[in-house]
């Protein structure tokens, strides 16, 4: 123990023997991390909004539907007792939301547009996804004949907050269903199917307007957050729990989606890939550096006795003094970054004014980063790793000279 | 009693073709509380024959007793240990880590020993004491002349109290006054602490001080010499 | 919608008209040049069977499907084959809701929410009034000579009258949605009696048959249609007129969309 801590500290002693050259290795290990944490919290921060868009805004976790109701949305596809779903849903743990769906033409003026008009008790829903928080005028749905709408439609209407449309569509019963819905809200941008087509509405005013007493097209269910495994597994016993229904998670309702996102997530192990690499190179080359011009002192020391084990012990340390300091400074400087970024987000609006999407799914324009001690964790060890793995080869080297000829080298 | 016997130790260079013979059927011992100089002109051998007995390289053929024990039995493991423990190195030069402070690198084999930090500075002192260099303990190498850089290398050999103190022109890189002061301290351990001394030198007024005489010419000992 | 306008839906009522190329027998196709045979003549007196400059009736539809049954009391003016107004009078919810074709257009008047609303896009594909028929089929002007050749395959007899059994082929590149028509009619009265539709694959898609022949405004007519769809045999819309008179004049007014509202 007292030998390992005296190699450390003539460790410690050796990184003041260059310190410029420290310095610039040791800046390299932090710019490192620091590109690498920045990197990965603005990629987390992309890949988590837009799966907060998809998932919160939209689809909820895992949706309920009677077989086939989502190929061709037969209107008369209900899910009989949906009240059998919440229940189930609620020995998992999670919040379940109705939700109906009926085709109506929209107008208002001397506009008018297709539209999808969605239903469901805005208290539950709000337990399942947070669409009541997109919202970019108006208010949410309250009581009586009121409407929110997409931000598109809104716009091809030429409606906003305040103003009447006009919904008519063919109903259950077979008869015209005409109504006039005040639009509270419309909101910001969602999903493509939301934002060009969406008239939400409560669960009471469809079923009146559609005249469908009972049943839903769909329960979406929410209110826990659901790693991958987990979601998989949750869906599984709302499967078995839930015979001659079909019940499938976000990631198996969106497959494109969550291609996309987890190849976001790849990519960014492919940077963080890249990132290391070059620091590995800089580390290499002055660990190298460091071996060679001191190897009349290396083969001294070794001459006196010491082992080979303890000069590549103290390269190591070495690399591991410079890769920590550089990197804990690094990281420090790449937490208030992306804790700064968390609040204040880079605003992307600029660069796509129309607003854009991944896979259907609006993609916030303001683009948060997102603080994961995790990553910041795991990227310090990484760090250090890679700079371990690049003073191998010359601590091995310098551990394996002859002390005679490291003593007669020029 | 002999601190190290050779007998009939042969060592050649493979650099060239046919091969270097650097040592030729050397024999010869060194007995406990010499003062012994191994002479020659540079090239002689005298560096190669100290590596030998300092346990940092093998003969071709020979053996070399340490202590009666036969070094060509032991691993390379228990030759590092040999050198830590049981024998002080003075080199000519780039004795010293630039890094360390005087008492660190006078400790440096007890720390590689592991031995108890009160014990080192106490140790530390001592030898510092007796090379003549008490209070720049804290000092760097860099700050101290050549001479004092030698008596801290001297220091550091003592420190552990090695059975022989190898010393490779240890006065080669000084003046002349400098190099009878280290010549006096080393001559003041030997008598007073009983302390082997193996030193070569191609100095002429260095082997004067020297007790025993060893000389090697083109890798062999001249007539006189040997056990 | 005129009555003539109404039967032509039941004849070629199309959710989409898309050209089906079928080769046109050898046989028919002398025939046609030969001179207007008996097949082709009793094909477009067919056709002139609703044919008049104005019409104004008031009928009952019945729809029946697997997820609701509804009847409707219709009346309707019309006037050449561009201009239709046809209004709900009962039942009482959906009592004067009001349906304009002009030409190629669609206007919808509701009551409920007094909004005049001009039916696009994916709404023309829809079902008007929830029975069989899509509002497109009510745009579409369709006479059966003009796209099909006729044959008479067998001649019967049944209930003592003549019955032949026409058999229609598109003719080519007709734009047509069915790929044959086969049609039985009562050859002395020229009074078609059922209309059985196929799709490009030859599958029957749809039958109707034409009951209940009586006088009305003076022509003998069928005064129950009735269409089954193929592939759902227990649904079904029905159409009954109680009354029918042609040849009436209107003021020129009357067809516009301010005259929806009333």
């Amino acid at each position: 123990m007292r030998r390992f801590l005296f190699i450390l500290t003539l460790a410690a002693r050796n990184i003041r023997r260059r310190p410029h050259r420290s310095l610039v290795t040791a800046a390299s290990c932090g710019f490192a991390i620091l590109i690498a944490v920045c990197y990965a919290a603005l990629t987390d921060g992309l890949v988590a909004s837009t799966e907060k868009n998809a998932v919160l805004m939209d689809s909820g976790a895992i949706q309920v539907h009677l077989p086939g109701y989502r190929e061709d949305h037969d209107f008369y596809l209900l899910i009989p007792e949906p009240e059998r779903v919440e229940r189930a849903a609620a020995r998992l743990g999670m919040a379940a939301s109705i939700r109906l769906y009926g085709f109506a033409l929209a107008a208002a003026g001397d506009n008018s547009a297709g539209v999808v008009v969605r239903g469901f008790i805005p208290e539950r829903e709000a337990g399942v996804t947070r669409l009541h928080s997109r919202l970019a005028a108006g208010e949410w749905l309250g009581h009586g004949r009121k409407a929110v709408v997409g931000s598109k439609l809104a716009a091809r209407l030429g409606v906003g907050p305040g103003d009447e449309i006009v919904l008519v569509a063919q109903a259950a019963d077979g008869s015209m269903a005409n109504d006039i819905f005040t639009v509270s809200g419309v909101l910001a941008p969602v999903s493509a199917a939301i934002d060009q087509g969406g008239v939400l509405v409560t669960e009471k005013s469809f079923r009146e307007f559609f005249a469908l007493p009972s049943g839903a097209h769909e329960v979406a269910l929410g209110g826990r957050a659901l790693g991958r495994d987990e979601l998989a597994r949750v869906t599984g016993e709302l499967a078995c729990a839930l015979p001659g229904l079909e019940v499938m998670s976000w990631r198996q309702l969106f497959p494109v989606l969550a291609r996309v996102l987890d190849t976001g997530r790849a990519s960014l192990y492919v940077m963080l890939a890249i990132i290391y690499a070059a620091m590995a190179i800089v580390v290499l080359n002055a660990v190298l550096m460091g071996v060679f011009e001191r190897v009349r002192e290396l083969g001294m020391m070794r001459a006196v006795g010491m082992s080979p084990a303890a000069v590549f012990l103290m390269i190591l340390a070495e690399t591991a003094f410079l890769a920590l300091s550089g990197g804990l400074a690094g990281l420090a400087l790449a937490a208030v970054l992306v804790v700064y970024g968390e609040s204040h987000p880079l605003d992307l609006g600029s660069f796509a004014p129309g607003g854009s999407s991944v896979a259907g799914i609006a993609v916030d324009p303001l683009w948060h980063t997102r603080f994961e001690p995790r990553i910041m964790a795991v990227s310090l060890l990484l760090l250090v790793t890679v700079a371990l793995a690049a003073s191998l080869w010359p601590a091995l080297r310098a551990a394996l000279m002859k002390p005679v000829e490291a003593m007669g080298y020029e | 009693m002999e601190t190290v016997r050779l007998e009939k130790v042969t060592r050649i260079y493979r650099q060239a073709a046919a091969g270097v013979r650097a040592l030729d059927q050397v024999s010869f011992a060194v007995r406990k509380g010499e003062f012994t100089a191994l002479c020659g002109p540079s090239g002689s051998g005298k560096t190669t024959l100290l590596n030998l007995i300092g346990c940092l390289d093998r003969p071709d053929s020979g053996r070399i007793l340490f202590s009666g024990r036969d070094l060509a039995s032991m691993s390379r493991a228990e030759l590092a240990r040999m050198r830590r423990d049981r024998i002080g190195f003075v080199f000519q030069a780039h004795n010293l880590i630039p890094v360390l402070t005087v008492a660190e690198n006078a400790g440096f084999v007890l720390e590689l020993q592991g031995m108890a930090g009160s014990a080192v500075r106490q140790r530390v002192e001592e030898v510092l004491a007796e090379v003549g260099l008490e209070g720049l303990g804290r000092r760097f190498p860099a700050d101290l002349s050549g001479g004092q850089q030698q008596r801290v290398a001297i220091a550091r050999a003592l420190a552990p109290r090695p059975e022989l103190i190898l010393a490779d022109e240890p006065t080669a890189s000084v003046d002349s006054v400098t190099a009878g002061g280290l010549l006096d301290l080393m001559e003041e351990l030997n008598r007073g602490h009983g302390i082997t001394f193996l030193f070569s030198t191609h100095d002429e007024r260095v082997m004067r001080r020297a007790r025993r005489l060893i000389r090697l010419r083109d890798g062999r000992l001249e007539e006189g010499e040997g056990a | 919608m005129t009555a003539r306008k109404l039967f032509f839906l039941f004849l070629a009522a199309a959710v989409c008209v898309r050209p089906v190329s079928l080769a046109r027998p050898a046989a028919a196709a002398a025939d046609a040049s030969a001179g207007p045979s008996l097949a082709r003549r009793l094909l477009a007196m067919i056709d002139d069977l609703w044919r008049a400059e104005s019409s104004h009736g008031i009928m009952t539809m019945r729809v029946v499907t697997r997820h609701y049954r509804r009847t409707l009391k219709l009346e309707e003016w019309s006037r050449g084959s561009e201009e239709t107004l046809i209004r709900i009078l009962a039942p009482a919810r959906e009592r004067g809701t009001a349906t304009l074709k002009n030409g190629n257009v669609i206007y919808t008047w509701l009551p409920r929410t007094d909004r005049t609303i001009r039916l696009t896009g994916s709404m023309m594909a829809g079902s008007w009034m929830g029975s069989h028929f899509t509002n497109d089929d009510l745009v579409k002007e369709y006479r059966l000579s003009e796209d099909y050749d006729p044959e008479i395959v067998s001649e019967t007899v049944r209930d003592g009258a003549r019955v032949a059994l026409l058999r229609l082929r598109p003719r080519p590149d007709a734009p047509v949605v069915w790929a044959g028509i086969d049609i039985e009619a009562d050859l002395d009265r020229k009074i078609p009696l059922t209309a059985r539709y196929y799709d490009e694959d030859g599958r029957l898609a749809r039958t109707i048959t034409f009951e209940d022949i009586k006088k009305l405004g003076g022509r003998l007519l069928p005064a129950r249609l009735r269409v089954v769809p193929a592939e759902e045999p227990d649904e079904f819309t029905e159409v009954v007129y109680l009354s029918l008179e042609f040849g009436l004049r209107f003021p020129d007014s009357f067809f516009s969309v301010n005259r929806l509202r009333r």
